[in-house]
């Protein structure tokens, strides 16, 4: 896309959502956290202290300690690389193969469109969650595969998204004057039709960052995502479920580190969707 | 050889229930620097046949029943759609009716007019594309310093002087422009016309206009068609046309105008309604409204012949002076 956005005037724009800069702001700082996890995590994410176990908060361990004796901060640092990663290129892989079959249909329609659409509505019809299952136990366990089920199992309904765009933009006058110019179907595709329809997108895709770190965890917690002793959200939240009475900060402090990170996600995405929108620039 | 071509094409729109005829065979001829103005009401098929010159009619609810149009010699409806890409925004340019819409809203109006250059002319870098595209936005007159900005931040009037910008990058030999002027208002009308009328002459650009509206192509065109039911009855230099009107739809359309100065209770009109689009026509479409109706019209098609010099027409009894 030719049409840059000047960064500046871009995050003044969107600091004028208050939630929208919260989420910006926290997702930097998680990303920081991810990036520098060896730097500031005070325990490496497997170092157990068996004289130590399910050690409630205190200045040592900020988080307490889990049924091993780790470090449950540590443990929560390291594990926002895990979630993110997959998050994000899960959804990536998802765009890309989605919206690509979306594109084509929605903007040839006709027979092509049935044909790929009625492939993406049998997808459909399974739960993803069972789908992302089927998918990581044919790849068996770890990080790759464990993203690479999660986006599959996606792909359908980023199609359906982009298709719908589409079918709404390639009526409007702009697109037959392109072609009227003389723009071949994918230079209108790629130059006038899917910047037209990122505003949906980008909800989508913010949504689905949350959704597919809340799959990966659940993925993780029947032993298809990634293998103990990797630290992940989703699993930490489920070893900590068997001791929720006693020691709540088990489930807690992952808890509260998926939460703040979806939370802060859909606020990102409704606060890009109101920014992208030229209409509503003021 | 002719620019432009068209001999005797038929078009249909193909639906669930009926084909509906858009066109019944137009034939109409332009050479290089002529104006022609496409005139007629709702239905008659104006902008199906600037649609069919551009091969943008929806492939799979239309259907070419025949004719041919001619570009140069070459026929437009056989060529690949790879080959049709280098001749739209090139060699023929169009203009739509509604400007607000005719804008990618997301891109910058200078970027608009240099993709269109570039899209031409792909060894042109990015910075002389939209120096050039500058030039044009001058040439339209938009200042300077709002080519930077985006088609929300223009009123209608200066959206459509950026479309006319864009269909002008490349000076294209024809400019097929459909109704440009209806989305706007009056006075913005005239100027629009007026911009176009320079352009037009200082590049030699074959003109094809369509509207309804009997003033606008008598300000731009030298050369009227009337068309009725997807047929031209009528095709005559504007003087010719004013004068001596002789089809009688024709006649019942500038009858139809209203005159300022004289003072009437009702506008004339013409009985009836145009025929369905569904019909076929044995005789002349014009048959059940027409006054000067004879038996031979309703069984016979009149063919559109010459019957004075520039003068065109598709009628068996005509209006004649004397």
């Amino acid at each position: 896309m030719s049409t840059k956005i000047n960064f500046i005037p871009f995050i003044k724009r969107l600091s004028r959502s208050k939630t929208a800069f919260f989420g910006l702001i926290f997702l930097c700082f998680m990303l920081l956290v991810a990036i520098f996890a060896g730097v500031i995590a005070p325990y490496a994410f497997s170092e157990q202290d068996l004289l130590n176990t399910l050690a409630t908060p205190s200045m040592e361990h900020p988080f307490g300690t889990d049924e091993f004796g780790r470090d449950v901060l540590s443990r929560i640092i390291y594990g926002s690389r895990i979630s993110l990663l997959v998050g994000f290129i899960s959804v990536a892989i998802a765009l890309v193969f989605g919206g690509f079959l979306g594109a084509v249909a929605g903007f040839f329609g006709g027979r092509t469109d049935h044909y790929i659409m009625r492939v993406m509505d049998v997808f459909l019809a399974i739960p993803q969650l069972l789908f992302a299952i089927s998918v990581a136990a044919t790849l068996g366990p770890g990080l790759g595969n464990l993203m690479l089920a999660v986006g599959v199992a996606a792909i359908p309904q980023y199609a359906r998204v982009v298709r719908a765009g589409v079918l709404s933009i390639r009526s409007l006058d702009y697109i037959e004057a392109s072609t009227a110019s003389g723009g071949g179907k994918f230079y209108i595709i790629f130059k006038h039709i899917l910047p037209n329809c990122a505003a949906p997108l980008i909800v989508q895709s913010t949504l689905g960052v949350a959704f597919a770190i809340l799959v990966a965890a659940g993925l993780s917690f029947i032993g298809l995502g990634l293998e103990p002793p990797n630290p992940e959200w989703g699993a930490m939240l489920s070893t900590g479920r068997e001791y929720i009475r006693d020691f709540p900060h088990l489930t807690i402090f992952p808890g509260l580190a998926i939460m703040l990170t979806i939370l802060s996600l859909n606020f990102l995405g409704d606060g890009l969707r109101d920014v992208l929108d030229p209409k509503l620039r003021r | 050889m002719s620019l432009l071509e068209i001999n005797n094409l038929n078009i249909d729109y193909l639906t669930e229930e009926a084909d509906v005829h858009a066109l019944r065979g137009i034939t109409l001829s332009l050479e290089k620097g002529d104006s022609i103005g496409l005139v007629g009401e709702t239905g008659a098929g104006k902008t199906t046949t600037a649609l069919s010159i551009l091969g943008l009619l929806p492939p799979q609810q239309s259907a070419v029943r025949g004719g041919e149009i001619k570009w140069r010699g070459d026929d437009l409806l056989k060529k690949s759609s790879k080959d049709l890409e280098a001749v739209r925004g090139k060699e023929i340019a169009m203009i739509f009716q509604d400007p607000m819409t005719s804008l990618n809203p997301l891109i910058k109006v200078d970027e608009q007019v240099a993709e269109m250059i570039r899209l031409h002319d792909k060894k042109l870098s990015k910075k002389d594309s939209l120096r050039l595209a500058l030039q044009q936005l001058l040439s339209v007159g938009i200042q300077a310093e709002r080519c930077n900005e985006y088609p929300h931040q223009f009123s209608g009037g200066m959206k459509q002087r950026v479309v006319i910008a864009m269909a002008l990058a490349c000076s294209p030999n024809l400019l097929i422009a459909d109704e440009p002027t209806t989305a706007l208002d009056v006075t913005i009308q005239s100027q629009v016309l007026e911009l176009m009328k320079t352009l037009i002459k200082e590049n030699g650009t074959t003109l094809i206009m369509i509207t309804h509206d009997l003033g606008i192509v008598s300000e731009l065109c030298e050369t009227i068609a009337i068309m009725y039911a997807g047929e031209i009855l009528e095709l005559a230099t504007k003087d010719q046309l004013f004068d001596n009107p002789m089809h009688p739809y024709t006649h019942g359309l500038l009858a139809s105008i209203p005159d300022v100065t004289v003072e009437k209770e009702r506008l004339a009109t013409l009985p009836g309604l145009p025929p369905e689009p569904t019909e076929d026509i044995k005789g002349c479409s014009f048959t059940p409204r027409c006054s000067r109706c004879i038996d031979r019209c309703r069984n016979e098609r009149p063919v559109l012949s010459e019957e004075e010099k520039n003068h065109s027409l598709a009628c068996f009894n005509p209006y004649r002076k004397s």
